[in-house]
């Protein structure tokens, strides 16, 4: 009955905060193995993972490599990873800088990903509330 | 399905209400009483999702933001179907003092 | 994946680096030492970590803790000084030192303590992410 109200773009907002907690988890394993040596950092290729769920993607693209799948609420998100390898730095391939600032975009992205959808559901509630007028 | 407007909702239950006959009062009791049931059920599936979330989360499997999401989806529905409720209550009281 | 895996993760590496941080201490305090039990002078040791996947079955999807692998002694041989008045002096007057080069130790402190600062502010990252997730049920 009330499932016309959790539309497509709520969908996406969940779903994308989905995808910025997995890639938090990423960015905290590659700080924790900072000094691990020859560990290789990675990451979500976000634009990519948005793209692909934007598209509601469900068949594997071939010309990239296969779409990671979460269980996330009973549905399933493709994430794709990056392609990014990371520097040779001298004994494994991790940037502390880098990590650090995409520790920092991340939460931003998660922030404005919460707040977004914290809005639509107060929006919805407000219109629960003066529909019954 | 698109976007539920209880006005609409609202309009095509007192439509039904206010005509009369046999045939369209049979009619009226199958689509009530099955859209009040499934409404309900619906919600206490939601209901159910959320407890599972909850307990998911204690256990360490699901994420905080997936079980408020569930949270908040089930007081979502909840909402929507007392104020149906609220509705059909009114249009009964309305019927009920209506002068034939 | 839920915050208490995440939260021991962050864990491992601030334990990793503290211990490391340890470590170096112990080498810059055995700068000078001639003799040790074994009856050389002090070697340096080194730290080795690695990495340890949280689930076994899926480890493109897990998280990763670090862990010390081992502690082991740096091979690179000892410093020959000339102080052929010392009494440790050999027949040709070189004093064997450990191999512990203080610029090295030092430097390698500081990487460590930003590593484990690092560890500290996704730690606090991690807990506003929670906060904000929490916030999402309040309204």
């Amino acid at each position: 009955m009330a499932e016309g109200i959790f539309n497509r773009v709520f969908n996406i907002l969940e779903k994308m905060i989905g995808v910025s907690r997995i890639r938090h988890s990423y960015i905290v394993s590659n700080i924790a193995n900072l000094e691990t040596p020859r560990y290789r950092p990675k990451d979500v290729d976000f634009k990519q993972t948005l793209i692909g769920i934007l598209q509601d993607q469900k068949d594997i693209d071939l010309r990239r490599t296969d779409p990671v799948h979460f269980k996330l609420s009973n549905s399933s998100v493709p994430i794709r990873l990056s392609e990014d390898k990371g520097k040779w730095n001298g004994y494994n391939w991790i940037n502390i800088d880098k990590e650090i600032s995409r520790l920092i975009e991340n939460n931003l992205n998660y922030r404005i990903y919460v707040d977004t959808l914290l809005k639509k559901i107060t929006l919805i509630k407000e219109v629960i509330k003066e529909g019954g007028r | 399905m698109g976007d539920i407007k209880l006005d609409r909702l609202n309009t095509y239950l007192l439509s039904h209400i206010k005509t009369r006959g046999e045939e369209t009062k049979k009619i009226t009791d199958k689509g009530f009483k099955d859209l009040i049931k499934e409404a309900i059920y619906k919600v206490s599936n939601r209901e159910r999702e959320a407890d599972k979330k909850i307990i998911e989360m204690l256990k360490g499997k699901a994420s905080v933001h997936e079980t408020m999401i569930a949270l908040q989806k089930a007081e979502i529905s909840m909402r929507i179907l007392l104020s149906v409720r609220n509705k059909l209550l009114e249009a009964y009281k309305e019927i009920m003092h209506m002068q034939f | 994946m839920n915050y208490m895996d995440l939260l021991k993760v962050i864990n491992s590496g601030m334990y990793a680096q503290r211990k490391r941080i340890d470590l170096i201490a112990t080498n810059l305090a055995n700068m000078e030492t001639l003799k040790t039990e074994k009856g050389m002078p002090y070697r340096r040791k080194m730290m080795i970590m690695k990495s340890e996947p949280m689930d076994d079955f899926d480890s493109i999807l897990s998280l990763e803790m670090v862990k010390i692998d081992e502690i082991v002694e740096d091979k690179t041989p000892f410093k020959r000084v000339y102080q052929p008045s010392h009494p440790y002096a050999d027949k040709d007057g070189y004093v064997l030192k450990p191999n512990v080069d203080p610029i090295v130790e030092i430097t390698n402190l500081m990487i460590s303590r930003t590593a484990y600062e690092a560890n500290v502010t996704a730690f606090k990252i991690t807990k506003e992410m929670i906060l904000k997730a929490l916030e999402m049920g309040s309204k």
